[in-house]
């Protein structure tokens, strides 16, 4: 940490001897207030007020500033001095998490000792230490998150406002509720752990969101770790990002969420199976939407496959087309191991048709975001196609329904139980249509273009 | 030292560099010029690693640039023309915090930074905040920054926009110090009268292609171009000029010579009493300061009447 230049830089430039001071400073007289008003006693109204005030500046102000660490760069012309040093990528992506977050920590932590007084006398002390971690740990991830979807976006564009800042923050925090929210009400009124199944075992789930919040954190770092190398021009494959997929979808393929009556419709193999391909398709549409994906980088992948120069083109070739891939390879899996036709909460489903047209709407979605990115250049496309595709399957269909043409939703919803003319015919006429579209962008903006610029 | 081969660049909308390729000799000050599109800072930001280009290869000292980024790194230095620095930092904290960042050995941190400073006026500065500096401070802060690990190659991009007469002066003057200790330098400029003071070398580009590459003076800058006037056109000038030591790219055009000569004003003097002594009609013997511009104008002009690149 000593030897960490962008640490030791951030270090200078937070803890001021005025804010070293401020800091408990303002903490201070506002726990006391909350002490005096809760009649001199420090009980769970004081912790309260301590993790609330952990929340306000964590949460909020922390993950503002981890978003904003390399942004900052950007508008203030010094990031490429720091891409031009000699600092490694991952001293650069800890430096920065660790570095612009130091200060928020700084009040954080006093926080927490407050929040540790409060409670010490009320509840025992492995509970507490426990109740803590899940606290410091949802920071780690909110401030992970922020940075790793800020640096993402610095991919694709190079000028940032409030707007993007806002939110980056918000997904930062929105990544990390799930542990906080699990973490905090870990236990039962009597103070009994409560348990979750994951692999048919049971385990303390406090314990599963401690391991999941360090595992994630440790998988964040690693992205922006990527991004750094991204950013000094380093090459990064493919793996890193499928490592991360293969562990995501194991890790969720064992937990038990499914309704306990699709449990029984299926074998136990299958139902394990649909969680992995429900968190498969998840981080596919995220992949989809977030690597950029531009005709310059078509007409490159053109030019390596001309010059058969396979290794760069496996470096270069979008995450995306691999995870269409094992979503087929998934969807053929889920049909060989699952019964044709099941019943969910007395409604009846033809399995096999909806995973099929689950592989379509896939494809078609994909596809739609590609020829955005293909046909037209702009940072905003991908913004733009979350927001079409985010219209077709909510505001068209219900306005379809509105007005009595209830049919036409087929188009743009998954039809559980019809026949296969109309939960395949609708979704199969627009993937070729979407294709027919791509294919078109493809021959003027990577093939003529590419040989005429 | 820099080998540029078959650059290309694509942004989203424009091939912003076409089948680029120049060459960098060690020891060189070299001028980038062109008119304001032509793909000067693309080229840069290509041969310092920060853009990945589309194909083709920039080699330093045969160790590619985008193959082994932090490897060139720490031999290289770049100053781009929207610099930025550490407002919040002092001027020792900037330097310090650069140093460290090209892993510069703590034990050494505290010297270089005090030279760095030295070197651009910068020491009674130290404690100051850099966003307390004035512009020309800043710049000179910035340079500091670029050159305070010592780097072999050293990129500046429109480094005198915004200086005033005298900030300008100095910098020249620095440039050529940095030169002389060794450094290599490409510098991109509109300002050619400037460029001319100190650049050896001198590349042309136009809309994404070098169109001329030139030495600017023979022996690295150590020779300047003369101008003889003459009373009278002279046949027998000519061949004397190439017979005299010194002399390179002699050429005469009626009664005007000119020529590279790498003497000292020694050896100028001794040159005109020999043209005299000759009987050549000597009518006015000076420096041709306006070299840089007429080359870049007469390249221009060329490549837009559509002759063939050079």
């Amino acid at each position: 940490m000593r030897g960490n230049p962008e640490f030791i830089r951030n270090l200078w430039l937070e803890f001021t001897l005025h804010r070293v001071l401020v800091m408990p400073a303002i903490v201070g007289i506002l726990f006391l207030l909350m002490y005096l008003v809760n009649g001199q006693k420090l009980d769970s109204a004081t912790a309260v007020s301590a993790a609330i005030l952990f929340c306000s500046i964590i949460f909020i102000w922390g993950t503002r500033v981890a978003s904003e660490s390399v942004i900052q760069e950007i508008n203030a012309s010094t990031w490429d001095t720091q891409r031009m040093s000699a600092m490694g990528p991952w001293s650069m992506a800890w430096g920065k998490l660790f570095g612009s977050t130091v200060f928020v920590w700084y009040g954080g932590f006093i926080c927490m000792g407050l929040y540790w007084m409060s409670y010490i006398d009320i509840l025992p002390e492995d509970r507490l230490a426990k109740l803590i971690l899940v606290y410091i740990l949802s920071g780690v991830i909110a401030h992970a998150t922020g940075l790793l979807v800020s640096m993402q976006a610095v991919q694709k564009r190079r000028d940032f406002g409030r707007v993007q800042v806002t939110f980056y923050l918000l997904v930062g925090f929105a990544a990390a509720l799930p542990g906080l929210y699990i973490g905090l009400s870990g236990w039962a009124d009597d103070g009994v752990y409560r348990v979750m199944l994951f692999y048919d075992q049971v385990f303390p789930l406090i314990d599963c969101v401690l391991i999941a919040l360090v595992v994630y954190s440790l998988w964040a770092l690693i992205g922006i770790w990527r991004m750094m190398r991204g950013e000094l021009q380093m090459v990064n494959g493919p793996w890193v990002w499928l490592a991360f997929v293969a562990f995501t979808v194991a890790a969720f393929a064992g937990i038990r969420l499914l309704h306990p009556d699709v449990g029984k419709a299926m074998p136990d193999i299958s139902s394990k199976a649909y969680h992995g391909y429900a968190m498969l398709l998840i981080l596919t549409y995220v992949i989809a939407l977030a690597e950029p994906k531009g005709p310059v980088l078509f007409r490159r992948l053109r030019r390596y496959v001309q010059l058969h120069d396979w290794a760069s083109f496996f470096n270069a070739m979008p995450r995306t087309i691999l995870m269409l891939i094992f979503v087929l390879l998934a969807s053929i899996v889920l049909l060989r191991l699952s019964e044709s036709r099941i019943t969910v909460l007395e409604q009846p489903i033809n399995f096999h048709l909806a995973t099929i047209a689950t592989f379509l709407f896939v494809l078609r979605d994909v596809g739609f975001i590609y020829l955005l990115n293909i046909s037209r250049y702009s940072p905003r496309n991908d913004m733009s196609a979350f927001l079409y595709l985010a219209l077709s399957y909510t505001v068209i269909p219900v306005s379809l329904i509105f007005i009595g043409l209830d049919p036409l939703t087929a188009m743009f919803w998954l039809q559980w139980d019809s026949g296969a003319g109309l939960t395949l015919g609708p979704i199969v006429i627009q993937v070729l249509i979407v294709f027919a579209l791509m294919a078109r962008a493809w021959k003027t903006r990577v093939v003529r273009d590419g040989d005429v610029i | 030292m820099i080998e540029v081969k078959n650059l290309i660049f694509e942004y989203p909308t424009k091939r912003a560099l076409h089948d680029v390729s120049c060459e960098i000799k060690t020891g060189s000050i070299t001028a980038l010029v062109g008119p304001n599109g032509a793909g000067k800072t693309t080229l840069i930001r290509c041969v310092v690693g920060l853009h990945g280009p589309f194909s083709g290869q920039v080699l330093f000292d045969g160790v590619g640039v985008h193959e082994h980024p932090r490897d060139c790194h720490r031999r290289m230095a770049y100053l781009s023309d929207f610099f930025g620095v550490y407002d919040q930092l002092t001027v020792r904290q900037c330097l310090t915090y650069t140093a460290r960042a090209y892993r510069v050995s703590g034990d050494k941190v505290g010297t270089v930074v005090e030279a760095a400073a030295e070197r651009l006026n910068l020491t009674d500065r130290l404690r100051e905040k850099s966003g307390a500096l004035s512009r020309g401070l800043r710049q000179r802060l910035a340079i500091a920054q670029a050159i305070v690990h010592e780097p072999e190659f050293l990129v500046l991009d429109e480094p005198a926009s915004g200086l005033d007469p005298e900030a300008r002066q100095s910098l020249s003057m620095l440039l050529i110090g940095l030169r002389d200790a060794g450094m290599t330098l490409l510098v991109s400029s509109h300002i050619l009268a400037e460029l001319e003071g100190y650049c050896t070398d001198m590349l042309i580009m136009r809309e994404g292609r070098i169109i001329d590459s030139r030495q600017l003076a023979g022996e690295l800058s150590k020779a300047r171009r003369l101008r003889i006037d003459l009373a009278a056109p002279n046949s027998d000038l000519l061949a004397l000029l190439e017979n005299t030591a010194g002399v390179a790219q002699a050429s005469v055009d009626d009664d005007v010579a000119t020529l590279m000569f790498s003497g000292d004003v020694a050896a100028q003097h001794a040159l005109l009493r020999h043209l005299v002594e000759a009987g050549i009609p000597v009518a006015g013997l000076r420096e041709n300061r306006v070299a840089l511009q007429g080359a870049y104008i007469a390249q221009i002009h060329e490549y837009d009447s559509g002759k063939k690149p050079a």
